[in-house]
This record gives structure tokens, sequence and C-alpha cells, in this order.
């Protein structure tokens, strides 16, 4: 457990330096002490800093935290689920789904507060649903194959986004690659409020399931055999990433490789035990999608990267030399 | 009185029946020898008698009750399973693999107690796998592995015990030791269907032997009636001349 909690300690020490350094960049400069002050108590500093750091930069942070922490334990759920190192919500094809089921949403021009959010959802899960289906029905339910099944998926369904926004005008193309490349610019505190709440909520969920998933992650067999309902257990795993995913393309649009890397760097620190990984993995990813947003803010400023663009300049060297690693 | 038993049970797969119209009991604190072919359907018929597999016909009873009626924690809590298992994703080292033994006994959040972890100490101690604790199933041969997963079983404290091919990984010593384990437990009053080839560990434990052949019981009663050789040269479809088996030996 000492291990755990030096890993905890380090992670949640990267978070709080990158958020604090995160409130304190941008066009207008705000000392590091001044931002982590504006935060604690507004009227510490002058009002313009404070509206600076807790109106525009704040929600920005936290909708990086969130959709860092939702994609790194969707990420670590479907490895878990499908015992299968390369599963995450981004090669399943599920964040693809996701967009795709939400920019359908708009265009048919559904109505609503939870229009948006919906069509997210109901977009991951039919991924995840077809996905499983095309991999049982074709290749027998190998783990390969269902990745092997959500890369084709991936395929198609970026196609039909592609399509989906040729028939756009032209002046709103800018705002629908957001789908595409992951960004926080549009990060308001209207939506990332109730969103975190969701997150939270989600994660206890899974935190009340680490133990099936150690057990699935070993063998669905066995799993049943110590009397765990494995069935049951799926359904809800499949439920809570799917959801997950749902709720970070609707903030932040598709981000790779953070589902994908985080929870193989987790494992290293921790072992394979999904009751530490899971508040590892959360913070950690949550640092991650941090730090890549202020590389994506400042890396070429005035101009802003998409994020996910920032996560796979990371995510793919970090891959690779795990991969290597496992190799040797 | 009978802890578990089928009753009339079929099971088939893909059109093709597996097991067809099987009816026996194990009384408690029996120890009940699976013998038959390969394919015979041994296998499935311990997967039945856990609950993995739902009968196509026929009812599986466990304490005079219809299996299907107990939720799947209840069927752990008296039931354990020692099976031939495809390698292992990840990596789990041997004492989280044990401690999964515990799972029908932890509490909601499923963290383990001192206790747990005492109990697996012990079974760890008890499969001679405590200086494995560390090691993760790529680090360890197939018999290690198979001891490994002997301790699981023995961590759930179950009243039952299923063994599916027990010493197949085994080498002579640890064969020795797993028989003197189950001579242990049925001292304790453990109830064991054991389905095995190993004709000596079955001879020396048994006080039943059920043959099967084609998924259809073939025999049943005693094992010196059951393990004759010319019902087992019958059963596995051989001429008595191929024997080679040394009943000498086997005693």
């Amino acid at each position: 457990m000492r291990r755990f909690w030096i890993s905890i300690a380090i992670a949640g020490g990267l978070l709080l330096a990158a958020s604090v350094l995160s409130l304190a960049t941008g066009a207008a400069h705000v000392r590091a002490g001044d931002a982590f002050r504006a935060v604690i108590d507004s009227s510490s500093v002058d009002p313009t800093t404070a509206t600076i750091v807790r109106s525009i930069r704040a929600p920005r942070v936290v909708t990086a935290i969130v959709v860092g922490w939702a994609l790194a334990l969707a990420g670590l759920c479907f490895q878990s689920l499908l015992r299968n190192p390369l599963a995450s919500e981004y090669t399943l094809g599920v964040s693809s789904g996701a967009a795709l089921g939400a920019v359908a949403t708009v265009l048919i021009g559904v109505a609503g507060a939870f229009s948006i959010p919906a069509g997210a959802f109901f977009g991951a899960i039919a991924t995840i649903a077809v996905v499983l289906f095309v991999a049982h029905a074709s290749f027998s339910f190998e783990t390969t194959s269902t990745i092997l099944a959500g890369i084709i998926f991936t395929s198609l369904a970026n196609a039909m986004l592609s399509l989906m926004l040729t028939l756009i005008a032209p002046d709103e193309l800018q705002s629908f690659f957001f789908w595409f490349l992951g960004s926080f610019a549009s990060a308001e505190w209207g939506m990332v409020g109730p969103v975190s709440i969701v997150v939270a909520l989600l994660s206890l969920v899974l935190m009340g399931h680490a133990w099936h998933m150690n057990a699935i992650s070993v063998n669905e067999e066995l799993a049943e055999q110590v009397g765990i309902s494995v069935t049951r257990s799926k359904l809800v795993l499949y439920g809570v990433a799917s959801l997950l995913t749902a709720v970070v393309v609707t903030l932040a649009g598709t981000i790779g490789f953070v589902g994908l890397v985080v929870p193989h760097v987790a494992r290293l620190a921790v072992g394979v035990d999904n009751r530490k990984l899971i508040p590892l993995a959360a913070l950690s990813g949550a640092a991650l999608c941090v730090m890549s947003d202020l590389v994506a803010r400042t890396a070429l400023a005035p101009n802003e990267l998409p994020v996910g663009v920032v996560t796979a300049f990371i995510g793919v060297p970090v891959f690779v030399s795990l991969m290597r690693r496992r190799g040797r | 009185m009978n802890v578990v038993a089928l009753r009339g049970v079929s099971f088939a797969y893909n059109g093709s029946r597996i097991v067809d119209d099987l009816t026996f009991g194990v009384e408690a604190g029996a120890f009940v020898g699976l013998v038959g072919p390969n394919g015979a359907g041994k296998t499935t018929i311990l997967r039945l008698l856990q609950g993995l597999l739902r009968p196509s016909a026929g009812t599986v009873e466990l304490e005079g009750r219809d299996l299907s009626t107990f939720h799947r924690n209840e069927i752990a809590l008296r039931i354990a399973g020692v099976w031939q298992r495809p390698p292992l994703a990840f990596g789990f080292t041997a004492r989280e693999l044990v401690l999964l033994g515990r799972t029908p006994h932890l509490g909601v959040m499923k963290w383990e107690t001192p206790k747990d972890l005492e109990i697996v100490d012990d079974v760890m101690r008890q499969t001679e796998t405590l200086h494995l604790a560390g090691r993760t199933a790529m680090q360890m041969s197939a018999g290690e592995l198979q001891r490994v997963f002997i301790a699981s079983a023995l961590a759930q404290r179950s009243r039952i015990l299923l063994l599916d091919e027990p010493t197949s990984f085994l080498d002579l010593r640890q064969a020795a030791r797993l028989s003197k384990i189950i001579g242990e437990l049925m001292q304790c009053g453990m109830t064991i269907v054991c389905a095995s080839h190993d004709l000596a560990l079955i001879r020396r434990h048994a006080s039943k032997v059920v043959v099967i052949r084609a998924g259809r019981m073939h025999y049943e009663g005693a094992p010196d009636d059951a393990l004759d050789r010319v019902r087992l040269a019958e059963a596995f479809g051989m001429q008595q001349e191929d024997w080679y088996h040394d009943e000498g030996n086997d005693k």
C-alpha cells in the first residue's frame, strides 16, 4: 500500500501543480501565487485577476480534469473487460460513435438541454453494442477481434462524420472540428458543473465494481465461480465506460491516447489491482489532460492547438516505449 | 443425504448432446470420482454441478433445492472448483489470484480483512505456493499455476469441492501433496467430486465412482467394481490386450 499512496501523492501533486500553472498562464499574465489565491479567496486579489482566473481559466482547467479523469477510467474499464491492453474508448470506436451521435443530434435539430449528451451516449452505447456483436458474430469474440472490429467501426464512424460535415454550412465548419480533434475552448461552468457530478457518481459505481473488474480480467468463468454475476457486472461496466466516454465527447470532442496510455502507466506504478488503479488512473488522466491543454494553449500562442493533437504527441512515444518494455 | 445431485440432466451445445439424461447423487462428505474417455462430458458435468452451465433438460440440485434458484454468491459460498484454464491476461500475482477465492466472503466494497489475508497465507502454505506469492502467471510453470488455483479454491472455504484433472500438471511430489490435502479435507467433512484420469488418486479416495461414456452413465458403483479392467476397457472403447496400466501400482 505504501507504493500506492506514494503514487497517489505524485499524481495528485502533478495535477495540483499543472492546474495552478494553467490558471496562471494565458494572454494576461497572472502570477501562480495570485492564481492560487484567486481560487481560494477571490477578494484577496484584484477583481480583474479574479475574473480571469475564476470565470475564464478555472472552467477550462476543471473541464480538462473531468475529461482526463473520465477518459482514463473508461480506458481502464474497457481494458479490464476485454482483457486487452490495446482497448480504449478511442480504439474501440466508442469516442467516434459518441461524436457521431452528438453531431447527428445537432444536424437533425433535436431540441432540449440534454439532447447533445443524450445523442453522444446513444452513439457510444450503439457503437459498443455493434462492435461486440460484430466481434462475436464474425470472429468468435476473441478480444483481439473486438479491437479489430473497433478499428473498422472507427473508420466507418469517421467517414460518416466527414459526410455529415459536408452537409453543414461552411461558416459552421470551424466549430465542428471540435468533435474531431478535441478542445477545451468552449468550457463553461454551466456545462462542466453538472457533468462533474455525473463523472463523480460514475467513478463511485466503478470503484464499487473494482473487484469484479479484477476477477473478470483474470477469467470470466473464474469470476462466476467466486460468486460474481458476470453478465450483470459487464452490463454495468460497459454502461459506465460508455457514459464516461459520452460525457467526455460532449464536453471536449474526441481526444485520443489518454484512455489507452494512462492505465498502462498506472499499472507500472501499482500493479493490476483495479481498486488501486481506479483512483491513480483518474488522477493521472486528469493531470495529463491539464498539462496537454497548457501545452495546446502556449506552444504556438496566440494560436491554439487542438488538445487531441497534443495528447497524441505525448501518447504515441509513451505507448511505443511501453510496448518496447513489454517486448523485453 | 445428497448435497448435490443431477436428476435426468441433459446438456446440448450446438445441437449435439454432451450430457444425456444423467442421474446421480453425491452424499455429504463423500469423494465421487468421475472417470471416462476424453470428450465424454466430465468437465461439462462439473460445470453443470457448479451452475456455470444450465441444463437443457432435468435439474441440478444443491442441498435438495434447484441450483438455478441460488444466487451466484450463495453457490460460491457452498461450492469451489479447480479447473484447467487458458492463460491469464494482465499481471495478477499468485497471492492476488488466491485472494480472489475469498470473493464470496468479502464485504460490499470487496476489501479484504486481516482474517482473509491469514486464510490466504494458510492455504498457500498448505499448497506450498507461499514462495510464489509475488510471481505473475507468466512467471509460473503450469504445475505451479495449478497449485495456485487449488489454493484459490481452498481459500473459498466452501463445503463442496469440484476438481477437474487436478493432478494433470503436477509432478510426483505435488500430486502426492494434493492427495494428502484431499485426505485432510475429507477428514474435515468436505464433499469432493473429481474428474480425473489419475486412477490411483480415484482409487485412494473415492467412495463412489461414476463412469461416463459419450455423456451417458456407463457405470456407477464402488471403486473396485467401477475401475475393474474389463469395465474400464469397455468404457474407453479399447481392447483388454491394449491395457498397460499396472493395477498393482494403482493400488
